[in-house]
């Protein structure tokens, strides 16, 4: 539970807030590399922050991302012509290039050397792994990007997905923090015989035979570390670890691996992108979600980026095919059937968690909830997340590993460890990357 | 006219607001009985007086309405999984029954109590005439059940439909206490003279004050015609109107009836009208009736979309201007209330009565506001406001011709009063 005051620095991103101006010391996910396709393309609308931006790529392949309103009159570069290394406002012709600069005026008079004066807002761009990252700081000298395993890999070796969401990032976050929620809204319905136990490398079974956990959490240097532990065999405990990182990734066992991470990044108060990066080897099968069908049994798996075509709007990117408009297009049939991953919620693909954590109003109220065991983790991550967007807003101490992309380098891990251990602790050297043999993950 | 204050005192029915306390003390509609159609049915979305709840009907038949959100991290429960006598929430699982008791918390640890300390605001349901009621209000003070005459005839003489409004629910009820509107927006045939409404164009109108709210007469002297015609309804608090239908002049064969309805406050920019009528024959209303007030009206109402009719706002109620030139008065289907809906829209979705020129027809529409300002009172005073002690129940709407000398208040008094104890052959 938080108190109004606090829900409002939690969640509010836009230029000038406490968190927004914590969250502006980072680089950001922004678009994949392929929303740009080619040298000269058609400029994007893209939110940030609560910003109205644009993103273009000009001529020599360099990436734009300036300000949606020309300096001028306010007219949107969206419809700007984007030609010879700048984005040209249709309005009256006022051409900017990459790095903001006005480069040509054409419509004041020739003597004129009113170019030189303006400049367009613009915001530096890295690409990266299939992923093109904004920094929106104060800092002249921008940190380094974050060292996030499944963002430095080969083309071919990584596996993209975004999703658009209808509702404040935290909130979203905040489900992706909950791994509880998995043997309920993912897997209510299905059963632990189901799962080949050759095949379970992340002991989902055991996340299936017993569907309530014990929650620990502790801070850490990027944020904080939580583990769930539930009974495995007699001798045995399964552990779930995840991570939070500042200032809005999660790091969760998924079902197929641990070099993975979730990036929810706020368009505005109201919306934001959901990106989940992951490793997958070029000579790893396809599988539904991850470089696989978009539609599965007829159902759209709604995950991977083929799931629907972008359109040009300010909220029509990555949109998957069940949305608050049409009830996530809930099966009930299938919900009263209850067999399968759908037949619990009746939601499909990704509409199962959007459903939820979108259903929660779109800034959700943490005034009147009702916090359990379940919710250890997420208590801390707002906790933290409060904390140092006031210490960085008090006297601009840096906020967590902005300054160390090393850290980022930390995975997520399920693994069944001897019973009354610490699993927190137990798991480092996984944690950090020392794989057994045996626990590598498939292919 | 009413200034500012008053103005926000009759819009706003959230809770904590003094007319959502009012409201809050009689039972409310909340949805027809038949969108819970059997146990274990879909659950249903509500939006009553402001607030959101999910209505639903469980394993035994109990009908259930619980607060949208579940208490842990405020999911929505319209996803929730309707089995086994209790809502699921498929966030985590979490179970609750009718009354709001968390019954089941799987996700918690098995030795974990926590559930037994965690709630959901429920209120209490019960179906009656077609419609589940619900009451929200101090659980000591629930009235008796709103025994309304046509709630308690056999539903083969009674016919009940809803359809949404998009505006504040005070305006829509002003619209329908207002008689002398029938003259102009609801006529149908400008070539047809013989209606009542028709040869007389004013409408005298009285009001007298019950304790349920008031009875009123419309006056309408009708030339050729020895005496006047008078519709005598009744407004019982705080949103309900009976109308009569009984004269067949110009209106087709029609056994005598009575209608009315209920402009119930979803929240403070739209309202739930329920429209209902009922016959005062021993006989069932014929089928051709009972299609009438029943499925041919949802032919205009998108019951998937939340009971909107697909004519609304966005396509200006489907006017016809032709039509308005030669045939109707607006141009516009009389059906499923749009005329009256159009025009009760059309005054803004909360209509403020700062700019308004109030004229003697109005008499009744000033009366409802008077009591429904002094009820926000009486209650924010510790009191009970009118209506709630079942006085009504019993009472009809009569319409007749009365010789000039007469009063309607002594001549249909009896009438208007006499549906005690009536229990037509089934």
């Amino acid at each position: 539970m938080l108190s109004k005051e606090e829900n409002e620095i939690l969640t509010r991103v836009g230029p000038g807030t406490v968190m927004g101006d914590m969250m502006r010391e980072y680089w950001m996910p922004a678009m994949t590399s392929d929303e740009l396709p080619a040298p000269d393309c058609d400029p994007v609308r893209l939110k940030l922050l609560g910003e109205d931006l644009i993103a273009f790529r000009a001529t020599s392949g360099k990436i734009g991302v300036v300000g949606n309103s020309c300096p001028h009159r306010g007219a949107s570069l969206f419809y700007g012509r984007n030609e010879e290394e700048g984005l040209r406002c249709v309005y009256h012709g006022w051409k900017f290039d990459t790095d903001g600069h006005c480069v040509d005026m054409p419509s004041e008079p020739p003597e004129s050397r009113y170019l030189e004066k303006v400049k367009t807002v613009t915001y530096q761009v890295q690409e990266r792994g299939g992923l093109i990252w904004v920094y929106m700081g104060a800092r002249s000298e921008p940190p380094p990007l974050p060292s996030l395993i499944a963002n430095m890999q080969a083309e071919g070796d990584y596996t993209i997905s975004a999703y658009y969401s209808e509702c404040n990032w935290m909130q979203s976050l905040e489900g992706d923090y909950d791994t509880s929620h998995v043997s309920w809204l993912h897997a209510g319905a299905r059963q632990p015989e189901e799962i080949d136990e050759a095949t379970d490398v992340t002991f989902e079974r055991y996340a299936l035979k017993t569907r309530w956990a014990r929650h620990f959490v502790t801070d850490t240097e990027f944020g904080c570390t939580s583990g769930n532990n539930r009974p495995a065999e007699e001798d045995s405990t399964y552990w779930r670890i995840a991570h939070f990182l500042f200032p809005f990734y999660a790091m969760i066992p998924a079902s197929f691996r641990e070099k993975t991470f979730i990036a929810v990044v706020p368009m505005d108060d109201e919306n934001c992108m959901r990106w989940h990066m992951s490793v997958r080897s070029s000579s790893e099968p396809a599988r539904p979600g991850f470089g696989g069908p978009a539609i599965v049994d007829g159902l759209p798996t709604s995950f991977h980026l083929n799931a629907s075509r972008n359109g040009t709007g300010w909220y029509d990117r990555f949109k998957i095919a069940g949305v608050r408009g049409n009830d996530y297009l809930i099966d009930r049939e299938a919900q009263r059937a209850k067999v399968g991953g759908l037949g619990w919620s009746g939601l499909p693909g990704r509409g199962q968690d959007n459903g939820m954590t979108e259903s929660m109003g779109v800034i959700y109220k943490r005034e009147q909830e009702h916090l359990a065991v379940t919710d250890t983790g997420i208590i801390r991550m707002r906790r933290l997340l409060v904390k140092h967007a006031l210490a960085f807003r008090e006297d601009g101490t840096p906020p967590p590993a902005v300054d160390n992309p090393e850290l980022y380098k930390v995975r997520s891990v399920s693994t069944l460890l001897p019973n009354d251990i610490n699993g927190i602790e137990a798991t480092q050297d996984l944690q950090w990357g020392a794989f057994s043999e045996e626990e590598q993950p498939a292919g | 006219m009413l200034n500012r204050e008053e103005n926000e005192v009759i819009v706003h029915t959230g809770p904590g607001t003094p007319m959502g306390e009012v409201m809050r003390r009689y039972w409310l509609p909340v949805l027809l009985s038949w969108e819970l159609k059997e146990p274990d049915c879909t659950p249903v979305r509500v939006k009553l007086v402001g607030e959101e709840l999910i209505a639903f009907k469980d394993t035994d038949g109990n009908i259930g309405l619980l607060d949208n959100y579940c208490p842990h991290r405020r999911a929505s429960l319209f996803f929730g999984r309707n089995e086994e006598c209790g809502l699921r929430c498929v966030y985590h699982g979490w179970k609750f029954d009718v009354n709001g008791n968390c019954v089941d918390m799987p996700s918690e640890p098995a030795e974990s109590n926590f559930k037994d300390k965690v709630k959901i605001t429920s209120y209490p349901c019960l179906d009656m005439g077609g419609v589940i009621w619900t009451y929200m209000g101090p659980p000591d003070l629930q009235p008796p059940p709103p025994k309304f005459e046509w709630t308690q005839v056999p539903d083969t003489h009674r016919g009940v439909t809803k359809v949404k409004q998009e505006g504040n629910w005070s305006q829509a009820l002003e619209g329908g206490i207002d008689s002398i509107h029938a003259t102009y927006l609801h006529n149908n045939d400008i070539t047809n003279a013989a209606r009542y409404e028709q040869r007389a164009t004013v409408a005298h109108i009285e009001v007298e004050p019950t304790d349920y709210g008031y009875t009123y007469g419309s006056v309408r002297p009708v030339p050729d015609l020895d005496g006047n015609f008078v519709r005598a309804y009744h407004y019982v608090m705080p949103f309900t109107q009976l109308r009569p239908n009984q004269n067949t002049v110009g209106r087709g064969d029609s056994p005598p009836m009575v209608a009315g309805h209920m402009w119930v406050p979803m929240d403070d920019d739209n309202c739930m009208v329920y429209n209902w009528t009922y016959t005062l024959a021993p006989e069932p209303l014929s089928d051709e009736l009972r299609s009438k007030h029943g499925p041919e009206v949802y032919k205009y109402i998108d019951v998937e979309n939340g009971f909107r009719c697909v004519w609304n706002r966005d396509n200006d109620y489907g006017i016809d201007r032709e039509v308005q030139r030669t045939k109707t008065y607006t141009g516009i289907e009389s059906a499923a209330n749009l005329q009256d809906r159009a025009i009760q829209e059309s005054m803004g979705i909360q209509y403020d009565r700062s700019h308004e020129h109030l004229a003697t027809t109005d008499r009744a529409i000033i009366s409802a506001r008077r009591m429904l300002l002094e009820a926000a009172k009486i209650v924010e005073d510790g009191g009970s406001p009118p209506g709630v002690a079942g006085t009504y129940y019993g009472i009809r709407a009569i319409e007749r011709v009365l010789p000039e000398n007469v009063r309607w208040q002594d001549a249909l008094h009896e009438a208007l009063f006499e549906g005690e104890g009536y229990s037509p052959a089934v």
